[in-house]
């Protein structure tokens, strides 16, 4: 089994949770955390495209 | 009878894909507009200035219809971002008590209202084109395994889920961040899911499209991986085992 045909789904869970846990803390004004969770999320986001874009090719 | 009925039928559809582009948002349009605009320029509690970007954002839908055969490129792009910029304008400009009849289901209806909106402004019904369907059939990547599919729900379950946090919150301006941020958010992990559920399905060699071959960088996607690891699991020491 490829690395990215793991890695893309498990970057997409970690992407959902990250971008949870950055809505919860903007909700809770928490800005620096919230920014922090949100970056995070949206670098998981990019590595499950490329992940994806990986195995496609 | 049947057969009068369904020309009748094919006369008004085909009418209704004649129309461009702006047409067929208008009605979407109306309703995002009646939901979440509307309410909030014509509250008792709200000013001239609302009153007037509502009134200009009715006008720049409805110039979109009238004007697009003339020059349609240009009117779209005026009709289009007049009617979303004029609408957020206010948003903006009205005042907090405007905002008290506000809650969590309007919010919802009007969510659903702007995406609609947004799916017939961004795909029109179209007639088929004879030149797009020339030469031999294009099959479609189809997502055949139980995982692909439960991928892509998975996916479309997560963008929903987070559209549903912060209803409840009080700041005006906080509450708009936390949607843009979560409709943003949904929208990369519907394109995530779906880029992963078909991923490995690449088309036959006869459906291929060739396209210029953009530069793939392994050391790229590791980096990125590396990145958002280290992001996750420095940030989550920190929640979990605060240090002060």
């Amino acid at each position: 089994m490829q690395i990215s045909s793991v890695a893309a789904p498990l970057f997409l869970a970690m992407a959902t949770g990250t971008l949870w846990v950055g809505g919860q803390a903007l909700v809770e004004a928490r800005d620096l955390s919230a920014t922090y969770w949100l970056v995070a999320g949206a670098v998981s986001v990019r590595a499950s495209l490329m992940f994806s874009e990986k195995r496609r090719s | 009878m049947n057969d009068t009925l369904n020309r009748e039928r094919e006369g008004v559809l085909s009418w209704w894909r004649a129309q461009g582009a702006t047409f067929q948002a208008v009605v979407p349009g109306l309703y995002a507009w009646g939901v979440t605009v509307e309410p909030v320029s014509w509250s008792p509690r709200s000013g001239a200035a609302p009153k007037l970007l509502a009134s200009a954002a009715l006008v720049a839908l409805a110039i979109g219809p009238a004007f697009e055969r003339r020059a349609p490129d240009q009117v779209r792009l005026v009709s289009g971002w007049g009617f979303v910029l004029s609408s957020i304008l206010v948003w903006v400009v009205a005042p907090e008590p405007a905002f008290a009849a506000f809650d969590a289901r309007r919010g919802i209806a009007g969510m659903l209202g702007w995406a609609l909106f947004a799916f017939a402004s961004a795909s029109p019904a179209r007639e088929a084109r004879i030149a797009a369907t020339a030469g031999p059939p294009v099959r479609p990547r189809a997502l055949d395994s139980r995982a692909d599919v439960s991928m892509l729900f998975v996916g479309l379950a997560a963008a929903v889920a987070l559209q549903l946090i912060g209803w409840r919150v009080a700041d005006r301006d906080r509450m708009l961040l936390i949607r843009t941020v979560g409709i943003a958010g949904g929208l990369g992990l519907i394109t995530a899911a779906g880029a992963a559920a078909i991923a490995g399905k690449a088309p036959a060699d006869e459906d291929r499209v060739p396209r210029p071959r953009r530069s793939r960088l392994p050391a790229r996607v590791v980096v990125v991986a590396l990145l958002a690891c280290i992001l996750v699991g420095v940030g989550t020491v920190y929640e979990l085992w605060p240090l002060h």
